[in-house]
């Protein structure tokens, strides 16, 4: 905001003292208070009201407090931001971001913990955008904002905002695992490569984004230290379009994919993942293609319950071991 | 009568934060504190907070300040009774056994601790950062086993029948003789190794059709050696070697090329390269590869070279680094030519042929920016050398 006036962030509720929900937002309102904009609760409307502004020259960053509710503005940004680009002859862009929480895990019940981002991957026109602790989320905001072109959705892990950043030191290690980072495809949304051993192909390639990360990197060095299975954990930050040159190094040396997310495994992320990865190196294959992803179930309130529900620890572990042996 | 341990646990401090860090005792460990005072400062993402007390006592540290720490762990026990602190902690210590002060040990598979075991080796004399697999037991116990077995004896010393020597070989032939070369080399000569990765994809479909059409099979090997000779004529000090404190330039570019024959290794030379086309190459190397297979290599042949090049693309070598031979200031490393799959601008799956071109030069005369430019300039002259191929066949 402060290197771009024409930055304005809309949202309920995320004026200070409040700060918003999961207080992103909290002291922006003090520093910024003309561009800081606290909107009535209707998404739908708010969305539209985005987009006008980021059609006449704005670049606004919307906050809807939940995921879940991004199936109000389903209208607005369907039929109305994602498309106005080609309806109006490329007149003008639409760079309009769309930051909302996503993901269970904390009990919050079915309509507060969804991962909802699958349900635009079939949108022509926008852009999906996730990031991990192991990227650094504010550089990548900063750059969605300001070189946005098309709506964009900027989707956090709920489970994510209290985890500290991991990053690599001075030699590119992270604990015991090197870090990369690879940019084929976009040079904004890095995806992140962390393995166990540098020089040798992995075993396994796991591809898993936003709060699946962690989860899937301590399923890496579990499963290094109970068999020696190498498994590189590949943790892209966009999601659509799928920055598939990215992974392609990893998936053709291991032969061997498992796709994690916390969505539905049906018609999901991994499903069109797997799909393109099939299309470009079918040759490569030892295996099969392995998703993982939640159960098709309402999200419980209750903790056990949420979490049979929903993709866990254990799950990739064994899908690890089923896939190599 | 017994003095009762009241435990302070880490508080919930807010709804989304299960973590926090301890960054500051405000009450030195072991000292008295009464009720409402400020134990700690805590910190999370968000904040930091004070934990107060709800007890009066003596006060027993139980984290670290730094250490990260989740909701209900517990920070610190508080005794009634001043001398009956170490009593207390270790009570508490041995019931909780999970927690706390538990030494840092190297971290190890399932798998490499098993084979430790069997092997009866001591994992903290193994000097290795990082997670120790089974591998890197397996390894240790051969090299220690290997020190054991020959305490201080040099190769000469080697006798026969030595515990655990299964038999020992002489070196013959061509080996025999480099083995010093190869030693004075490595001791005299700072190598330095640069490498980069060379698209050689169109190369290979020029080359194969321009074979075709003039019925003479062109290797990239040998356009590599014309190139390198176009460079060396560029940059003589590749052409060189120093003695002491100079440096004496060749006139000639002589390159030396090592020929893998029967497990025995010959450096036949071409001789002024640059004057020779890549046909010519191929034939000056077909015949000298001709000579060393029937056993008789003209003595001329093995002289007087100025440079050379390591090719090993027959092998499965991707990466390996040469030493470079007494009197020459550079040689280089071609390993084997991988095949890697990408995506293309129109995001259709393109097949790549890429190869390492490596090179070691002598560091004490010649520096990175130097060799960098040397290879660039070799890489320019391929695309040049393979044009005019393409031009020649039309």
């Amino acid at each position: 905001m402060k290197d771009d006036d024409s930055v304005f962030v809309l949202g309920e509720d995320i004026l200070d003292p409040y700060g918003g929900a999961f207080k992103v937002t909290k002291g922006l309102s003090t520093v910024f208070p003309d561009r800081v904009l606290t909107t009535p609760i209707s998404e739908a409307a708010i969305t539209g009201f985005s987009t006008g502004l980021a059609i006449r020259g704005y670049k606004p960053i919307l906050e809807i407090m939940f995921g879940d509710f991004i199936t109000l503005c389903m209208d607005q940004i369907i039929n109305g931001a994602s498309k106005f680009k080609w309806m109006y002859g490329d007149k003008f862009s639409v760079p309009l971001v769309i930051r909302t929480p996503m993901g269970g895990r904390r009990g919050y019940g079915a309509t507060h913990s969804q991962t909802l981002e699958s349900l635009f991957i079939g949108v022509p026109g926008i852009k999906i955008v996730a990031p991990s602790n192991y990227h650094n989320p504010g550089d990548l905001l900063y750059q969605i904002v300001l070189n946005a072109e098309i709506p964009t959705l900027f989707v956090e892990n709920k489970l994510l905002y209290p985890e500290r950043l991991r990053m690599p030191d001075r030699n590119g290690k992270l604990n015991d695992f090197f870090y990369e980072e690879i940019c084929h495809c976009d040079k904004n949304c890095p995806t992140i490569s962390l393995k166990l051993e540098k020089n040798e192909h992995p075993h396994v390639t796991l591809i898993v984004y936003g709060g699946m990360a962690p989860i899937a990197v301590k399923a890496a060095m579990n499963i290094f230290l109970d068999e020696e299975i190498l498994v590189e954990v590949i943790i892209p930050s966009l999601i659509k379009p799928f920055p598939l040159e990215d992974v392609l190094t990893s998936a053709t040396e291991s032969g061997r994919i498992i796709i994690a997310e916390e969505g539905v495994k049906t018609s999901g992320w991994g499903a069109e993942l797997a799909s393109q990865i099939s299309e470009n190196i079918f040759d490569y294959w030892k295996k099969r293609i392995v998703r993982i992803g939640s159960k098709e179930f309402p999200i419980p309130s209750s903790r056990p319950l949420e979490d049979w529900v929903l993709p866990q620890i254990h799950d990739i572990e064994a899908a690890i071991r089923n896939l190599v042996q | 009568m017994k003095s009762q341990i009241f435990i302070v646990k880490a508080p919930q401090l807010g709804a989304n934060e299960n973590k926090a860090t301890l960054v500051e005792w405000n009450i030195p460990d072991r000292d008295s504190l009464s009720v409402g005072d400020v134990i700690c400062s805590l910190e999370t993402t968000k904040a930091t907070f004070d934990v107060e007390s709800n007890f009066a006592g003596y006060i027993v540290h139980m984290v670290d300040i730094g250490q990260e720490i989740e909701v209900s762990t517990p920070l610190a026990l508080i005794v009634e009774n001043a001398n009956q602190i170490e009593e207390a902690r270790n009570e508490y210590l041995s019931t909780n056994k999970t927690s706390l002060n538990i030494e840092e040990t190297k971290k190890l598979t399932k798998k490499a601790l098993k084979k430790a075991k069997e092997l009866g080796v001591d994992i903290n004399s193994i000097n290795k950062s990082g997670i120790l697999t089974e591998r890197d037991i397996e390894n240790f116990s051969i090299d220690k086993d290997m020190k054991s077995n020959k305490p201080g004896k040099n190769k000469e010393d080697v006798e026969e029948n030595v515990d655990g020597i299964e038999k020992i070989i002489d070196l013959i032939g061509n080996k025999k003789a480099g083995k010093d070369l190869m030693v004075k080399s490595m001791n005299t000569i700072p190598h330095s190794y640069i490498e980069c990765i060379l698209n050689v994809t169109e190369l290979e479909k020029i080359l194969e059709e321009y074979s075709k059409r003039k019925n003479i099979f062109i290797t990239i090997l040998s356009i590599i050696i014309s190139a390198s000779a176009k460079s060396l004529e560029k940059y003589s000090i590749f052409n060189a070697y120093r003695e002491s404190e100079k440096i004496l330039i060749y006139e000639k570019i002589n390159i030396g090329i090592v020929i893998n024959h029967e497990n025995n290794i010959s450096i036949p030379v071409i001789k002024e390269v640059e004057q020779l086309d890549p046909d010519s190459i191929v034939k000056e190397l077909m015949r000298m590869r001709r000579d060393i297979m029937k056993k008789k290599p003209n003595i001329n042949d093995l002289l007087g070279a100025t440079f050379t090049v390591s090719p090993m693309d027959h092998s499965e070598l991707t990466r390996f680094i040469p030493i470079i031979h007494p009197k020459q200031a550079a040689v280089l490393a071609i390993p084997k030519i991988q095949t890697k799959y990408a995506l293309d601008k129109k995001s259709k799956l393109e097949k790549r042929r890429l190869i390492n071109i490596g090179m070691s030069f002598d560091h004490s005369f010649l520096d990175a920016t130097q060799a960098n430019d040397f290879l660039c300039t070799l890489i320019e002259q391929m695309d040049i050398v393979s044009s005019s191929l393409l031009s020649e066949g039309e």
